[in-house]
């Protein structure tokens, strides 16, 4: 396999060499040695031969030597993926030069080893079929070169860039940055615009307001007793997700004397993850939170002295309902009596008011300085207050100024509709596009980017931490990096990504950069750029006007724009892993709706699947209607970044950008008596009186009351099992307490295990086939529903019903205590499926993998079957990873440690919510939870007896309120 | 006996047969035999036909066959061949195999049953010398046949008595396989 | 001496009471020749009516639905049946179990109408033995057919595998396919030995060659003296004796499928008796069902009587009053038992959930029609007859239905409640296995004697022979 670090080949006759490297082979072409390494590849290898080349210049493996490659062992790289200019670093898994599997990176910030569903889904980004492949000019097939000498001319020194607009996504790296601000200096007149729909503008602006000047707010929760998001899905939003997730998670344990147990307020409009997992949540409409905000900002400043506080004393209080009164004074007595350990955060959709009230709360109650830090932005221009908008370029394109269109990764088209209709007027465009996107379709030139995974290049985490992207493959259809385009219209010494970035860093570490690069390629982080905590001090607020008109309630329904947790701005708008996620909340998949909240349904006559009407402004959108208990009463919610057409050409969901242009509060709602069929993979949340056998949960108090609550006995049964048991016997212990649903989990199992996803219809028909589902559950509490989580996945009973019922013994345990499937054994007969109360088994209703017709089956891991038409399938608690530990094990002569087996759902957690293991090891982790006394079997009493075991779900509510 | 020669009284009825059996048989007539279109008990009686136990016991025989048979084969499979943990219940779970022994004995006992019958009656048969008999191919639809034993001498006595109990016509047999 | 033999003898075999009762006499109104009921029934065979032709082609291009169903689903897939998880069976299994309950009525009548000794069983049992092995076969394609992968069926049978992979013999489907083919040998064997001695007839009967010839072949040269008489009722007697317990152990068996499973609904043990009362109750109707029609259509009011009729109804009032108690039993004891599960499918899923209306027409057609038949006048009319037990046919269907996908559409955990809707193709199949199944049968009533002839000329020797 060395073989593939090869020296990149020579570029044909005609091509210049420079501008990146052998970059416009079409995929078909294969030179000689290409050839000789191709057929030295493995099968799935050569149905992409040309495509699968390992990247020209030399890359280091994650902590391995590369002349330790062994063919079919797996290869880990560091790298990093960024989304709105913030990286989270993550590991590569790499077979034979394929990457297959992405996993998070221990020693980065923002990912501490966790990763969050959209990492997992690069992957499928990387090898989907409808990337663009070849550079095209008005639809006509072009030579690299012809771009090339546009892009030069554009760039053309005398005209100083004048009528030259370039597009960029969120900046935050070094290098890009270094190269703009050289860029600004080369070419002073050409206009350069962020495009970022989702970029947290707001809360820069509202740092602007409290502090002066935009600043970035760091919080550490493990030091937070009291936390209250208002209107902030800190949990699975964000670029600190996963970070501040595994934070808040370590301080819901309920057993450790040392860190008490938090407690959680959620004031926001629509249910989110954050808000599920609250101990305490209030539905409010958008200008109520900003209400609220300020109400609470001048209880808790009367509640603090000193003369800080007077000035927001003074603050008026806005009428609150009765619930929010109550709540609200219980909270800030809870906050005041936490002073210096506890946390306000506001969501990024909060107007910059709210983040500002937010700040000076925190200032208040002394929170800034140990709970929560300020820094400067990491991302590149994000104290430009026109930052993201594109209203210059509207303005030229309107009066024809636009001479060259330069877009890069930016599907400007798609969230600015009054764009789209001007783009034509560009004389000329460039767009450097991963996918045919709206914005590629209206450009003269539409030219492949180079994917993630594809490109040398580098970023910031959201702390100022500093990686190094390296690319696990060559450039499949021969994608340009933005650095590339840059050098470019420098006018550099052409120059390839990888020597960009590596000359660019040798500037920075001149001596003993070989080591210095070398560790920061293999630890995925470069050691000692975290920016630095600045102190700022709170300006006498100016800002009680803007508050006061964003608490001020206009009348009809509020407008609820978010951000969505899978397709987010509409880059994963073709996602089919992410499209097919069943929302954390409301379980749809393929499409967005509209959420309203049951009484609001009841007052409009709306039922759930009515298409409706929203007019804002000018604007309107039909959408489906869905009725969520839960949410604030006097407003609509709707996610953005949905509406991407498929490869039909229609839209998947409904593009909400289109309301937002509108920039109206409120809006008009009408039925349009169409109905439409929702695919919601959850059938019921009604938990009845059942939750004593499949979802226990419980209070902080009630629980150190009466614990051991529940001890676990061994179910009697007739039947006593004399086949051979081995001595290790394994099993998993899953959190509800610390598992938030934000169903990375899912999307991991998914990419490990080679699971399919069926499309719209199939989900309409409940032929799902997720081997692990987040199921989510209402039980009522006092007057509000109370939301409860549960990870579900195969439980590999002790007894499990599905074996003794299979007629061909392709279901069987094995001796180590796995509830094994085996495939090629199934005849299909799904009594299995019948009998399993877990409903956890999955049917291959079709052929459902596309074999060499499609790129996607390179995603495929190796170490997995990929599963037949006609054949049961479902979790085997990540066989191939037991085994393959074991074999490590077995070659290094030692024993087995606990943690060295881990499942792809546990290795994905942000929260740490599953341990896996030896249940046999009393020192393992697993052993000591499953005797933990809030363990429980999910229908223990139909005596399963299942290996798989959940800790009870504990609140922790404030006294006052209950 | 060996020159003993078989006749053969054709008769229009149920009746008019068993009424000539009876009296043949109270005429110390000996190792009767019959042929009609339906089962007939009162002939069989008068006949002395015995009771196929051998063909009874086959049949209870082969039930035994068939339940032994399927143990062994799952009990084999299970427990020996192959052990394996299915949903944690023993290797050799006989209360599982009841169902199968069951009918694999009732398979047993049908088929030793439907054979043993063909065979022991001779069937199947391409032929079968009374066919020489004219109209003998009426047995199956309304004629009864009467066979008897008798002495070459005694045979004209014999015609008229049979013709006098009904016979339609009283035939020789030529030679019986 | 040989005096003595004759009394032992008859001591032996005791002559029974040859005094044939009126309802007896009723079973064969007026008296008629051994040649003149020969040429009648042997008739329906030789000059068969034009319109049975005409129904064999039309049936016959019907099975063609069938084959195109089967084929489209082994070339694509399951998934162009409605099913979905958790709904894995549902029509298939319906339909197996249907078809094979009907069978069950055909063996019971031949079976323990033979063993009581009920002398009207007669002029139906061949007909309703021939109703059993079409209905079986039936029934046989669906557990084939339901499997992911058919083409692996025979994984369900030890036969000698080098690999060492064997059947899993705890499965109630492994039980399935040793009852179900057990069940079709014995009933083909009993069928084909009552049907020897009506071959051999039609040989003797019939004028052309070729008949006598193909007849003949199957008749295996049967002349039928006195001892081959013998061993063929004691084979008989002794087959029917076998029969009787097979088919009360089969449909339990088959009831097995469900009641090893641990879901609300199915995790019973009521089942097997339910099962094989619901069976029998099935087949009794469907005998009637296709009785009716034909003593019409073959002018055979004398030979299957209003009695028959009257009588199979009372056997339909009977076997309705059991499986009317059966439901009973089966909603009392989960409203008595303490499982929460349970007690929610039996008391809401059912009666109240989105399967409700299925369940109440499952008691209207199965616990409601039959009662019409307390009255005489309506078990002694065809018509009204008929009408019921199309209503039962269509009762019992959706009670399996109603039994298997309520069970599996809400188990145990709410967020796993999914209902079902068949697709095209799984309404083609269970048309198509009608419409095969009445090809048939057509085919049976055109080339074999569908009432036994030498037992009704036996019965009426015994009726009125000796006068």
């Amino acid at each position: 396999m060395s073989s593939l670090k090869h020296e990149h080949v020579e570029p044909r006759a005609g091509i210049e060499p420079e501008f990146g490297f052998d970059q416009d082979l079409a995929p078909s072409a294969l030179s000689r040695r290409e050839f000789m390494q191709v057929s030295a590849a493995s099968i799935a290898f050569a149905t992409l031969g040309a495509c699968t080349r390992a990247p020209a210049e030399k890359i280091v493996p994650y902590r391995v030597q590369p002349s330790e490659i062994v063919p079919g062992r797996a290869l880990h790289y560091a790298s990093a993926s960024t989304l709105d200019g913030y990286a989270t670093g993550i590991l590569v898994e790499s077979h034979e030069g394929r990457p297959t599997k992405i996993e998070g990176n221990p020693e980065h910030p923002a990912s501490l080893g966790a990763s969050s569903a959209i990492e997992q889904a690069l992957l499928l980004e990387l090898y989907d079929p409808r990337r663009l492949r070849t550079i095209q000019q008005r639809g006509a097939p072009a030579s690299a070169l012809e771009p090339l000498q546009a892009l030069r001319a554009a760039a053309a020194v005398e005209r100083k860039g004048s009528g030259v607009h370039l597009i960029l996504p969120a900046q935050s790296s070094p290098l890009v940055v270094d190269q703009l601000k050289r860029l600004r200096q080369r070419l002073p007149e050409l206009a350069l615009y962020f495009h970022a729909p989702l970029a947290p503008t707001n809360a820069w602006q509202g740092a602007k307001l409290a502090f002066g000047r935009v600043l970035d707010t760091r919080v550490d929760l493990r030091r937070a007793n009291v936390v209250l998001a208002l209107g902030a899905d800190f949990l699975a939003r964000g670029p600190a997700q996963l970070a501040l997730a595994g934070a808040f998670a370590e301080r819901r344990a309920p057993d450790s004397p040392a860190n008490p147990m938090n407690r959680l307020y959620a004031v926001e409009t629509a249910p989110s993850v954050t808000g599920s997992t609250a101990d305490h949540r209030l539905a409010l409409a958008p200008t109520q939170i900003a209400a609220f905000a300020s109400a609470l900002l001048s209880a808790v400043a009367r509640g603090v002295d000193g003369q800080a506080s007077a000035a927001f004393a003074t603050l008026p209080t806005p009428a609150l309902s009765d619930d929010a009164a109550r709540f609200l004074a219980a909270l800030s007595a809870d906050l005041l009596a936490q002073r210096g350990a506890s946390a306000v955060l506001a969501g990024d959709e909060q107007p910059p008011a709210v983040h500002a009230a937010a700040h000076a709360l925190n200032v208040l109650l002394g929170n800034t300085g140990s709970v929560m830090s300020h820094a400067p932005p990491v991302v590149f221009a994000a104290d430009d207050p026109e930052f993201g908008s594109l209203r210059g370029l509207r303005e030229a394109l309107a009066a024809d100024r636009v001479r060259t269109l330069i877009s890069f990764e930016s599907d400007i088209a798609f969230s600015d509709l009054e764009l789209r209709g001007l783009l034509s007027k560009a004389k000329e465009s460039l767009c450097f596009a991963l996918f045919p996107t709206q914005t590629a379709a209206l450009s003269s030139w539409q030219i492949p980017s180079a994917h993630a995974l594809e490109t040398w290049g580098d970023a910031l985490a959201f702390d100022g931490t500093a990686s190094i992207v390296q690319p696990l493959i060559a450039p499949l259809y021969g994608g340009r990096t933005l650095s590339e385009v840059l050098a470019v219209l420098l006018g550099e010494e052409p120059n390839s990504a990888h020597d960009l970035v590596k000359n660019f860093w040798q500037g920075r570490h001149p001596d003993d950069f070989g080591e210095f690069w070398e560790l920061a390629l293999a630890r995925g982080v470069v050691a000692g750029t975290l920016t630095d905590a600045v102190i700022a001090p709170l300006l006498e607020p100016g800002w009680f006007p803007e508050l006061a008109s964003a608490s001020a309630g206009p009348q009809g329904i509020e407008l609820n724009l978010e951000s969505d947790t899978r397709v987010h701005d509409g880059r994963f708008g073709t996602n089919s892993w992410l499209l097919e996620l069943p929302c954390p909340i409301t379980k749809l998949t393929w499409e967005n709706a509209a959420w309203l909240a049951p009484s609001l349904a009841r007052r409009l006559a709306v039922e759930a699947g009515d298409v409706i009407r929203l007019r804002a402004g000018a604007q309107s959108l039909e959408v489906p209607a869905l009725i969520v208990p839960g949410h604030a009463d006097g407003a609509i919610s709707l996610a953005l970044g949905w509406g991407r057409e498929n490869e039909a050409g229609k839209p998947i969901g409904v593009n909400a950008f289109a309301l937002r242009a509108a920039n109206a509060r409120t809006v008009n709602v009408e039925r349009s008596g169409r109905q439409a069929e929702l695919a919601i993979t959850q059938g019921s949340m009604q938990l009845g009186d059942l939750a004593e056998s499949i979802l226990v949960s419980s209070t902080l108090s009630q629980y150190r009351a009466e614990r051991p609550a529940r001890p676990i006995k061994k179910q009697l049964s007739l039947y006593t099992s004399d086949a051979p048991e081995s001595a290790r016997q394994w099993g998993m212990v899953i959190d509800l307490n610390a598992c938030t649903g934000c169903s990375a989990c899912v999307i991991a199992c998914q990419a490990e295990n080679n699971v399919p996803s069926v499309g719209k219809g199939g989900v309409l028909k409940h032929r799902e086939m997720h081997w692990l589902r987040i199921d989510r559950y209402l039980i009522e509490e006092g007057k509000t529903e109370r939301a409860l989580v549960q990870p579900m996945a195969c439980q590999h009973c002790e007894h499990a019903p599905c074996e003794y019922v299979c007629p061909t013994a392709a279901t069987v345990h094995s001796s180590d205590g796995l509830n094994q499937m085996i495939y090629n054994r199934c005849v299909g007969t799904r009594f299995c499926s019948n009998n399993c109360p877990y409903k956890v088994r999955r049917f291959n209703w079709f052929n459902y993998h596309q074999g060499e017709r499609s790129p996607r089956e390179l995603a495929e891991n190796p170490e997995v079957t990929v599963r037949a038409r006609g054949v049961m399938e479902k979790c085997s608690y990540c066989v191939q990873r037991i085994r393959s530990a074991e074999n490590r094990a077995r070659v290094e002569h030692r024993p087995l440690r606990d943690g060295d087996v881990r499942t792809a759902c546990e290795q994905a957690c942000p929260t740490r919510a599953i341990s896996f293991g030896d249940v046999n090891d009393p020192h393992s982790a697993v052993a000591r939870l499953r005797q933990n006394p809030r363990a429980f079997e999910v229908l223990a009493e139909i005596g399963t007896a299942p290996r798989t075991r959940y800790l009870m779900k504990l609140t922790n509510p404030n006294p006052e309120l209950t | 006996m060996s020159e003993k020669a078989r006749i053969w009284a054709e008769f229009p009825s149920g009746a008019a047969v068993l009424g000539a059996a009876r009296r043949m048989r109270e005429r110390g007539h000996t190792r009767l035999d019959a042929y009609t279109p339906y089962p007939m008990p009162e002939l069989e009686e008068v006949a002395e036909l015995p009771r196929p136990r051998l063909l009874l016991s086959l049949i209870l025989l082969g039930a035994c066959t068939g339940g032994t048979l399927a143990f062994l084969i799952i009990w084999w499979t299970a427990a020996i061949s192959y052990p394996l943990n299915v949903g944690g219940r023993p290797l050799n779970s006989f209360v599982t195999d009841i169902p199968i022994l069951f009918e694999s004995s009732v398979l047993g006992a049908a088929v030793t049953g439907f054979i043993g019958m063909l065979a022991f009656s001779g069937l199947p048969r391409l032929y079968d010398p009374l066919e020489q008999l004219s109209g003998f191919e009426r047995t199956t639809i309304d004629r009864f046949w009467l066979g008897l034993e008798c002495e070459p001498d005694a045979r004209e006595a014999l015609t008229s008595e049979l013709t006098e109990l009904g016979a339609l016509s009283v035939q020789r047999e030529e030679t019986r396989a | 001496m040989t005096s003595a033999t004759a009394e032992g003898s008859a001591a032996a075999w005791p002559a029974p009471d040859r005094s044939p009762a009126a309802d007896e006499l009723a079973l064969l109104p007026k008296p008629q020749t051994d040649r003149a009921l020969t040429e009648q029934l042997l008739d329906c065979v030789l000059k068969p009516p034009a319109w049975l032709d005409r129904a064999i082609l039309v049936t016959g291009l019907g099975s063609f639905v069938l084959i195109a169903a089967v084929t489209y689903t082994l070339i694509t897939g399951i998934g162009v049946w409605g099913n979905n998880i958790p709904v894995a069976w549902a029509f298939a299994i319906t339909n197996f179990v249907w078809w094979i309950g009907i069978g069950h009525a055909g063996t019971f009548i031949s079976a323990f109408l033979l063993l009581f000794e009920q002398k009207w069983r007669t002029s139906i049992n061949r007909f309703a033995e021939a109703m059993t092995l079409f209905a079986v076969m039936q029934a046989g394609l669906f557990p084939l057919l339901h499997m992911g992968r058919a083409w692996f069926f025979y994984w369900l049978v030890p036969y000698p595998s080098t690999m060492k992979v064997w059947p899993q013999f705890r499965s109630s489907l492994t039980w399935d396919v040793v009852a179900v083919s057990t069940y079709f040998t014995v009933s083909l064997l009993f069928w084909y030995l009552g049907l020897i001695p009506d071959l051999a007839a039609l040989r003797d009967y019939a004028k052309e060659p070729w008949r006598r010839r193909l007849y003949g072949i199957f008749a295996l040269g049967w002349h039928g003296s006195a001892a081959t008489w013998r061993r063929h009722r004691i084979a008989y007697g002794v087959l029917a004796g076998i029969a009787a317990p097979l088919v009360v152990s089969v449909h339990s068996i088959v009831s097995m499928d469900f009641s090893i499973g641990v879901l609300p609904g199915w995790h019973s043990t009521i089942f097997p008796p339910y099962f094989v009362a619901g069976a029998i109750y099935s087949g009794f109707a469907l005998v009637l069902t296709l009785m009716i029609p034909a003593r019409y259509l073959y002018r055979l009011e004398h030979v299957i009587t209003r009695d028959h009729l009257e009588k199979m109804g009372k056997m339909l009032l009977v076997t309705g009053t059991i499986v009317t108690y059966a439901y009973a039993v089966e909603i009392y004891c989960a409203w008595s038992g303490g499982d929460a599960f349970d007690r929610h499918m039996l008391l809401h899923v059912r009666p109240r959930g989105p399967i409700a209306p299925i369940f109440w027409t499952v008691i209207a057609c199965n616990c409601g029609s039959p009662l019409v038949l307390w009255s005489r006048r309506v078990r002694m009319s065809a018509v009204g007859l008929f009408v019921v037990t199309l209503a039962i046919q269509l009762g019992m269907w959706l009670e399996r239905f109603l039994l298997i996908v309520s069970s599996e559409s809400a188990d145990f955990l709410p967020a796993n409640a999914h209902y079902y809707s068949p697709s095209v193709i799984d309404i083609a199949l269970l048309c198509g296995t009608l419409s095969f199944f009445t090809f048939l049968f057509c085919l049976f009533l055109r080339f074999v004697p569908f009432i036994p002839l030498s037992e009704l000329k036996a019965l009426e020797f015994e009726l009125r022979g000796r006068s």
